[in-house]
């Protein structure tokens, strides 16, 4: 049987880079191919040449044999290939049919006589429509007249989906799709591929995550820097360590998780009864109330939107608090400027890396010293000590092996994970006592995520109090000692690490389970 | 091989919009009926390449130099300052009130407290725009521009009315000799006006480069959001930023006063105003100090050039000022942007050939 899409020796080139080298992949129809590789491996620029926004510098792409030449996603979709990105593209206030036609709307027709003229006006009946028999044909479970901003991730991504299935692509490219999802969702997800297939649909699965690969893909390609590894069929010879090894090339070492402490350290950092309202005055925290004991980490989980960022900014300084108090080792916090918050250690990891965490414009020496810039060590009389930077710099990036293009490069030419590690350094170079890690290892390669944790847990055993605060529930699982969930602005679960499942988090993610009179526990014991 | 690249194209983006305005200058003169090179070749001649007229060209950039610097902190630290044209006005006058109103000091001390008196109005006036930003985040574009017209109007009738000196002349009453700026060479018009405008470019490129506050400053000016997470007080720099700015404004006119009217007519900006001018001179200086001091040292020249041009060659200061409003157009035209997709192609392309040579010659 021919293939239904084929790159042969397709290749991308990004100045000096290879980003894609001459891959060969053929993928036939029906089938669903997971492809498997660290970040910046190149799945996310192969992709991209497939579905038109990058052209290949070398190879080709054929669709049924054919050679054919993408210019652009609509190119790509005419040609039956379609794309669902990691950061959906819906506009939040329509409902989902009509965000689902936007850009091919039906228009109501007049009959005139013989002839039929089409008039500018959107015919609202024939849209919901066809839009339902799409969602009943793929079983996809969506009501359409709901506007998307009442709507769950999972659910924004089937309408995503469902958008690339109306336009008739045979042949679907999803990016991380189970990123952002919880447990329940991304076993719906998985179901709704396998119906896919059964329509013929052609699935490309662009993934790090190997359970999930393990679960339904029926063949795997690992790539690794630009390159084609392997490719496997799914079946018991291929075990996620020897997938993760491929990615990788060299083993990949467990997470040691025992606690180095027991359960009765000082509570360093402890947040009460903590309750904020937005611009718009709605609640977006209730009652919040957890505390870190030194020498542990508390993982906040949750669906991202549940009040995670509101949370944050409060407790770094950034937003108001309505009610509620937040106290490092004793000392009060509530409401403090960022910069009395550096007074009393405590060390942040920004969730959003490039705007509050790093300054992309400015050198890697000068962002390790932002926030800093006022302290002895780096300053005299107003006067820069720029020898002294100079040395953090030089220390900081050989301590944290930091990999630099240049001496001091801008911090715009660093990878994520260097990127990150500007900040572990630069934060933890003050020798906090709580630190506060968010999204630490967000669209970070493996090896970098390894660094991260790895580092959170060294600084556990150094009896800090790491609050962490991540949408990843596996990186949640493996890092806590306990664990709290956040759902709609409250805490509604409280776990101790070992003892409890990701199934039963992902319930109380999605407010399907509660615990009653939790506030008043987590604010006594401790 | 990319930093000379895009360095280059840095270049480009500067000289190409000074080519198109001298260029759309040319069609103008042309049509005035004179030759264009010959135009262009007697500005440099007359500006740069003889004694008089080099002092007369640092005479007229000595307030530009400021103006210039004085939106180098307030663009860098993101602060919009439009408002340098009323900031000099308020410096200039009140500078003036004081060079006539106190007499018997000696001059080392009169021009010092003149001018001292200069940089205070023109912070003052700074500062009204500045509480409305920092507290009120009313966008300071808007109010600098409004606030010009307040501060030009004000002057006007101060003028006119309480301090009025001459019926003839819109003026008020001269300064007193030891408030005057001395001139440096007897028969040259350059005075010791040219030496406070160097050090305010000293002043700046050190508190720009040197220190936490330009450290500051710079962080705000890029990413204000990061400046506020990592503790920067952003509320409070902004004020310094704008007081700073405005202050640096004030002393422009000051100077400019002392060192060549002697008294305040509401006309001493002349148009399109110091302060504007200034404008041009930062973005071709590119937001950097040094580069400022440059553009505007060419600036004073090419407004000299204008004055001569009119006795030698018949040609109105009009059609200089085609040339000057154009390359400020041309230069808010960012002709390459440096990180467009053709750039990176280019970019991309050239380093592949490179790297391939690397290998054929390795």
């Amino acid at each position: 049987m021919g293939s239904k899409i084929e790159a042969v020796g397709l290749t991308k080139y990004f100045g000096d880079f290879t980003a894609v080298d001459h891959i060969d992949l053929a993928v036939r129809e029906g089938e669903i191919r997971a492809l498997i590789g660290e970040n910046g491996a190149g799945k996310t620029t192969l992709m991209n040449m497939l579905y038109g926004l990058f052209r290949p510098d070398e190879g080709e792409i054929r669709i049924d044999g054919a050679p054919v030449k993408l210019s652009s996603p609509l190119d790509a979709i005419a040609h039956g290939i379609g794309m669902v990105h990691q950061h959906f593209k819906l506009v939040p206030s329509l409902t989902v049919y009509e965000n689902l036609m936007l850009g091919t709307e039906i228009e109501r027709e007049l009959k005139l006589g013989g002839r039929t003229v089409r008039l500018p006006i959107i015919d609202t009946r024939r849209e919901r429509q066809a839009v339902q028999q799409i969602v009943d044909r793929f079983d996809f479970m969506l009501d359409i007249d709901r506007p998307v901003r009442d709507l769950s991730v999972g659910e924004r991504q089937r309408l995503e989906i469902l958008k690339m299935l109306y336009r008739n692509v045979d042949v679907l490219i999803l990016d991380e799709p189970t990123a952002v999802l919880t447990p329940q969702e991304v076993d719906m997800l998985i179901e709704n591929l396998h119906a896919l297939k059964r329509e013929g649909k052609t699935v490309l699965l662009i993934t790090h995550k190997l359970a999930e690969v393990k679960s339904c893909a029926d063949t795997i390609s690992v790539i690794r820097a630009g390159k084609h590894v392997v490719t496997v069929t799914n079946d018991d010879d291929a075990t996620t360590e020897m997938l993760a090894e491929k990615m990788v090339g060299r083993k990949v070492a467990d997470i040691d998780r025992t606690r180095r402490f027991a359960n009765d350290r000082k509570v360093l950092y402890r947040v009460d009864s903590l309750c904020a309202k937005d611009r718009n005055g709605r609640q977006v925290l209730s009652d919040v109330s957890l505390h870190v004991r030194a020498g542990e980490i508390v993982g906040v989980a949750g669906v991202e939107g549940n009040g995670q960022s509101e949370l944050i900014m409060v407790i770094t300084g950034l937003m108001k608090h309505t009610k509620g108090s937040i106290t490092v080792d004793g000392a009060d916090v509530t409401g403090v400027w960022p910069h009395e918050l550096k007074a009393h250690k405590f060390g942040i990891i920004p969730e959003d890396r490039y705007i509050r965490g790093l300054c992309p414009e400015m050198k890697v020496s000068q962002n390790l010293i932002a926030g800093f810039e006022g302290q002895e060590r780096f300053s005299r009389h107003g006067f820069l000590k720029r020898k002294a930077m100079e040395e953090n710099r030089k220390e900081k990036v050989e301590k944290y092996q930091v990999r630099l293009s240049s001496k001091d490069p801008y911090i715009s030419e660093l990878s994520g994970g260097n990127a990150q590690k500007i900040i572990i350094a630069r934060e933890l170079g003050q020798d906090p006592k709580v630190m506060l890690a968010c999204q630490p290892t967000r669209g970070l390669d493996l090896g970098s995520t390894e660094f991260v944790q790895n580092e959170l847990l060294r600084i556990r055993d150094e009896g800090k109090a790491v609050l962490l605060v991540s949408s990843d529930l596996s990186e949640v699982l493996a890092l806590s000692d306990r664990i709290v969930v956040m759902y709609r602005g409250r805490i509604t679960g409280h776990f101790e690490a070992g003892h409890v499942t990701a199934e039963e988090l992902g319930l109380y993610m999605v407010g399907a389970k509660r615990m009653e009179g939790l506030a008043g526990e987590e604010g006594n014991d401790g | 091989m990319d930093k000379l690249l895009k360095k280059g194209l840095r270049v480009f983006n500067i000289v190409l919009p000074v080519l198109a305005a001298l260029l759309l200058g040319a069609i103008a003169i042309r049509a005035d009926g004179a030759d264009p090179i010959r135009v262009y070749r007697s500005i440099l001649q007359s500006a740069f390449f003889n004694l008089k007229g080099l002092s007369s060209t640092l005479v007229y950039a000595t307030p530009l130099i400021m103006t210039g610097l004085c939106l180098v902190i307030a663009f860098r630290g993101g602060v919009f300052n439009m408002g340098g044209e009323g900031q000099l006005y308020m410096g200039a006058f009140f500078a003036t009130v004081l060079g006539f109103s106190v007499t018997g000091l000696p001059p080392w001390l009169h021009t010092t407290l003149c001018l001292l008196c200069g940089a205070v109005c023109g912070a003052l006036w700074a500062l009204i725009p500045a509480l409305l930003k920092a507290y009120l985040h009313i966008n300071e574009l808007v109010t600098t521009i409004m606030l010009n017209y307040v501060a030009i109007t004000i002057c006007n009738f101060l003028t006119n009315g309480p301090f009025c000196y001459s019926y003839q002349y819109t003026s008020t009453q001269p300064v007193a000799p030891s408030a005057e700026l001395p001139l440096l060479f007897p028969g040259y018009t350059l005075t010791a006006g040219i030496f406070i405008a160097l050090a305010v470019g000293v002043f700046v490129w050190i508190l720009m480069n040197r220190t936490t506050f330009g450290y500051k400053v710079d962080t705000i000016g890029y990413r204000q959001e990061f400046a506020e997470a990592v503790g920067m007080n952003v509320r409070k720099r902004t004020m310094q930023i704008f007081l700073l700015s405005g202050a640096i404004a004030g002393l422009a006119g000051a100077t400019v006063i002392l060192s060549v009217y002697h008294r305040f007519t509401p006309s001493f900006s002349a148009n399109p105003g110091l302060g504007w001018d200034g404008m041009t001179a930062v973005m071709l200086g590119g937001s950097s100090p040094v580069g400022t001091v440059v553009a505007a040292v060419m600036l004073g020249a090419f407004k000299f050039g204008s004055v001569s041009l009119q006795v030698k060659f018949g040609i109105p200061t009009e059609v200089i000022q085609i040339v000057q409003s154009s390359l400020m157009l041309f230069l808010s035209i960012r002709f390459i942007r440096e990180n467009s997709e053709t750039v990176q192609r280019l970019l991309a392309k050239a380093s592949t050939r490179t790297g391939k040579k690397k290998k054929e010659g390795a």
